[in-house]
């Protein structure tokens, strides 16, 4: 085998011999040009650019002589299935039509012959190592087995062909991230081919593997037993700092091991940020801000339970919001949100009140339904009141005694104690018994208005009976809560205290409302004038605001209940979002596209308005991102 | 000119389509998908003479498809004609009623003043308030109004629909409230909780025990926190609840899904790869 300096020669002379000894220099060149396919990873450079500009004169010199074009193209075929040969024959193919005109059907015969080995587009310059890359990630793409001689002849060839640092990793964790999401069981052979890519990266800190990597975990296509092999690896074999054995992911691990897995990745390689801790890099963001948001994309899984559903819709607004401050000039505010990550307080156990027959409230019941006077039920009431509960007798015992009997002080003392226990359930079913569609009595009317307020049509109104049943369905579903419908309530407040904040720090009245889609349909009041505004020039960009206004109305009017009311202003904010970011920077208009597909593939399979919430907040989240990178760039 | 003589052209094609019993004849003129109109015509007037549910069936098929077709030429004016002429034929069907003027109005915009007005109408809602009022009643112990109201066209459907939406499991809740409304025994508080019987010559009120359980509740928690979810979900329109806690404990999850075509398509069972009809069946082309 002849040193890279002396095919390199070779092919220099072989320009010049194709001109005066056509058929010679042709068969030289077939000796030659294997060579040259087994020993490209050798030249640097500049040498391997010389090179394919020189095959490229060859084969056009060849054709000027007019030598048939069936006799040109197959001089360029790869010969043999392996991947680093493969896409530098394919390389030196594009260059080659690419650099100088050749006839029609030599072209398309080279064409043929390059497409018999990839499928990368041919690239329209002649840039060696380009043209070599497209194909090498092709190939990677296209590649269904996991054998590591395969892989390492590819990982030789595009570790060569990559321009870039960057452009490496970006090969690797594109293969890494296919072969992850094949749903064939792993062969013995994936823990060498994983271990060999693996160990091309140099995993340290802030970089893009490590922010990968997050991804990899919350994403529901990605096979847990090929992970947990990586993990294996990584923890094992790799130059990874921060990684130990609790950081290895049991291969039949289920989803809340997965999500505990990761949580140690990120405790590990992104620890939150306090004080004025930095990271010692910025792994590429420009700002803690992009970086903080990155970690939260990755890490937002694309099929959550309910729990995780609430805890990244949680930060991730954290972050936007924190964004959206930043973006409006307050700088301050916005770092002392990223500095403090929001932490919902743990939710208190509710045990759940038994509505059962239970000996002690019947006997309480019955005592205290025979009482004719305040005076005979005020003993009985002492030992109500040790109890935080009433049971289901009791509070129908109470609630005949506010409607049925004459003495008045009676009534009110039985009120009273209504009153008192009126966000209990059996409280709310026993006042529910007591309505009647066909009368509305004077007592059970103002009962029910100590209860529910005085927001309630007149007792002689057809309206009474339909807004009270209303009304009470509402606060019993107020009474019945669980640990998980408390959480939301708790996950509410954070999102209303968020939006409340940029209300008025963006200098609207004090946001009097506790209810996130009245903030957010605020702040999109004022989102949408503004992108008015930015489209007032654009044909295109006004029918999109139009398109924006009719689906805007379709989705708040068809919102059943506070959360999906809520996501429909989420949606409203995104589309108003994108808008503005297409105007203000039309090169992005693809990053948006893929952001806004990506959101839609991810709600289609939300089964719950508060996962849809969260993947659209998400996608703000990647809107936002762009937005930021934007704007350091100016 | 053309336009009558098309128009006119629609109206022969319809006749001869429908033939004399107001059904899809397999005349021997096929619809034209490259004129969604004639999906239109053809399936609105198919719809209004079907005696049949095949007929009608097949009518709003022929809709359906003209929403389709009529999309894809971006005759969005067709296309909301098409899906108003199906929601007409789901007189019974709220929700799906709803469902498809939703569309409408999203396949076209200027459709708003209708789909408002048909919003207001109220579309079902008498018979969500009789569903809601149908359980309410099986739980106070008023066994026979109960079942009067469930034995009425479409309040058990109503029932069905608003539980599989919940994602509650509709024949569990309509047999619990059958067996409910099914009660036989003694009811001596006529479904007052208490009882007035007489002890030492003296009139005492006592918790009537002839229930399987305590009157305003139901066979268990989860049943009852069902109930309540299915009443609130027919009584309130989402208003009443602001609380994310409390519209999660009455189960007020569902995903805020957009009317679609592909909902359309799979809901009517057609095949956009075979928009033409030929001897009563759905081919690829005329």
């Amino acid at each position: 085998m002849q040193h890279y300096t002396a095919i390199a020669h070779e092919l220099d002379r072989l320009v010049a011999r194709a001109k005066v000894e056509p058929d010679a220099s042709i068969s030289r060149f077939r000796e030659v040009y294997p060579e040259f396919l087994d020993q490209w990873t050798a030249f640097p450079g500049q040498a391997l650019q010389r090179a394919g500009a020189n095959i490229a004169e060859f084969i056009s010199r060849l054709d000027q002589q007019q030598i048939p074009p069936d006799q040109i193209a197959p001089l360029l075929a790869a010969g043999g299935i392996s991947p680093d040969r493969e896409m530098i024959a394919a390389g030196v193919i594009n260059v080659s039509i690419s650099s100088t005109p050749l006839r029609q059907e030599t072209q398309d015969l080279l064409r043929a012959v390059r497409g018999a080995m990839t499928l990368a587009p041919l690239a329209d310059h002649t840039d060696m190592k380009s043209c070599v890359y497209a194909a090498a990630i092709d190939s990677a793409q296209r590649h269904q087995g996991e054998d590591p001689d395969w892989w390492s002849a590819w990982l030789s060839g595009v570790r060569h062909a990559s321009g870039s640092e960057a452009d490496l990793t970006g090969a690797v964790l594109t293969a890494l991230s296919d072969m992850l999401r094949n749903p064939a069981a792993p062969l013995d052979t994936w823990r060498r081919t994983v271990s060999m890519l693996v160990r091309s990266l140099d995993w340290r800190e802030e970089s893009v593997e490590r922010f990968w990597l997050i991804s990899q975990f919350n994403d529901s296509e990605v096979q847990t037993e090929r992970l947990a092999v990586l993990t294996e690896v990584l923890a094992t074999e790799s130059a990874a700092s921060g990684v130990d054995q609790l950081m290895v992911l049991p291969r039949n691990a289920n989803a809340p091991q997965r999500e505990q897995v990761v949580k140690r990745y990120r405790d590990s390689w992104f620890p939150a940020r306090t004080g004025d801790a930095q990271p010692a890099q910025q792994g590429g963001h420009a700002t803690p801000l992009l970086r903080e948001l990155q970690i939260a994309v990755n890490s937002t899984p694309d099929n959550p339970t309910e729990a995780q559903a609430t805890e990244h819709l949680i930060e991730l607004h954290h972050l936007t919001v924190a964004a959206f401050l930043a973006i409006d000039g307050h700088g301050a505010l916005s770092e002392e949100l990223i500095q403090n990550p929001p932490a919902i307080p743990d939710t208190p156990a509710l045990p759940q009140q038994d509505l059962n027959w239970e000996q002690a409230d019947d006997a309480w019941a019955e005592r205290a339904v025979n009482c004719e006077e305040a005076a005979q039920l005020r003993p009985y009431l002492d030992e109500l009141v040790r109890n935080e509960s009433i049971g289901i007798s009791s509070a129908n015992a109470l609630v005949y005694l506010a409607t049925r009997k004459s003495q008045n002080e009676l009534r009110e003392l039985a009120l009273t104690q209504i009153v008192r226990y009126a966000d209990q359930i059996s409280i709310l079913i026993a006042i529910d018994h007591a309505l009647s569609k066909v009368r509305v009595t004077s007592r059970v009317d103002t009962l029910v208005r100590e209860v529910l307020g005085d927001d309630i049509p007149s007792r002689n109104d057809d309206d009474w009976y339909p807004q009270v049943r209303s009304m009470l369905l509402a606060r019993m579903g107020q009474a019945m809560l669980r640990e998980q419908d408390f959480r939301m309530s708790q996950v509410q407040d954070e999102v209303a205290s968020l939006l409340r904040l940029r209300l008025e720090t963006g200098g609207e009245m004090e946001a009097n409302s506790d209810d996130p889609s009245e903030l957010l349909a605020q702040l999109n009041h004022r989102s949408r004038a503004e992108v008015e505004k930015l489209v007032v020039n654009s044909v295109r960009l006004r029918q999109d605001l139009e398109r924006i206004d009719a689906e805007s109305l379709l989705w708040t009017v068809r919102s059943r209940n506070p959360t999906q009311r809520y996501l429909a202003q989420q949606r409203i904010e995104l589309a108003l979002f994108s808008l503005s970011i297409r105007a203000r920077h039309p090169d992005a208009d693809r990053f948006v596209k893929n952001a806004l597909n990506e959101l839609r593939s991810r709600a289609d399979g939300a089964t719950t308005a508060i996962e849809q919430s969260l993947h659209t907040q998400w996608a703000l989240a990647q809107l936002m991102q762009i937005e930021l990178q934007r704007r350091g760039d100016q | 000119m053309m336009r009558v003589l098309l128009s006119a052209m629609s109206l022969i094609s319809c006749s001869l389509l429908l033939g004399l019993h107001g059904q899809l004849q397999p005349a021997g003129v096929e619809l034209d998908p490259d004129q969604p109109r004639q999906y239109f015509e053809v399936g609105e007037l198919a719809a209004a003479k079907a005696s049949r549910k095949d007929d009608l069936d097949k009518a709003r098929q022929v809709l359906a498809m003209g929403v389709v077709l009529a999309e894809r030429q971006n005759d969005r004016q067709t296309a909301s004609s098409c899906c108003i002429a199906i929601a007409k034929t789901h007189g019974d069907d709220p929700w799906i009623s709803q469902q498809l003027w939703d569309l409408a109005l999203q396949l076209d915009p200027s459709r708003l003043v209708q789909w408002a007005e048909h919003r207001r109408m109220g579309g079902g809602q008498m018979l969500r308030r009789d569903a809601a009022e149908c359980i309410r009643l099986a739980r106070t112990a008023e066994y026979a109004d109960a079942k009067a109201l469930l034995d009425r066209r479409g309040v058990e459907d109503q029932i069905r629909q608003t539980a599989q939406r919940l994602g509650y499991n509709p024949g569990e809740i309509v047999s619990s409230l059958r067996r409910q409304v099914s009660h036989t025994g003694r009811d001596p508080c006529n479904g007052n909780y208490f009882d007035a019987q007489v002890e030492n010559g003296q009139s005492v009120r006592r918790v009537c025990r002839e229930h399987a359980y305590p009157i305003g509740t139901a066979e268990s928690l989860s049943m009852l926190r069902q109930y309540l979810a299915i009443e609130n979900a027919c009584v309130n329109d989402g208003s009443e609840l602001a609380d994310w806690g409390g519209a999660s404990a009455m189960g007020q999850q569902e995903a805020l899904r957009d009317p679609s075509i592909r909902w359309l398509v799979s809901t009517y069972g057609i095949d956009p790869a075979r928009p033409a009809l030929r001897n009563g069946r759905w081919v690829s082309s005329p």
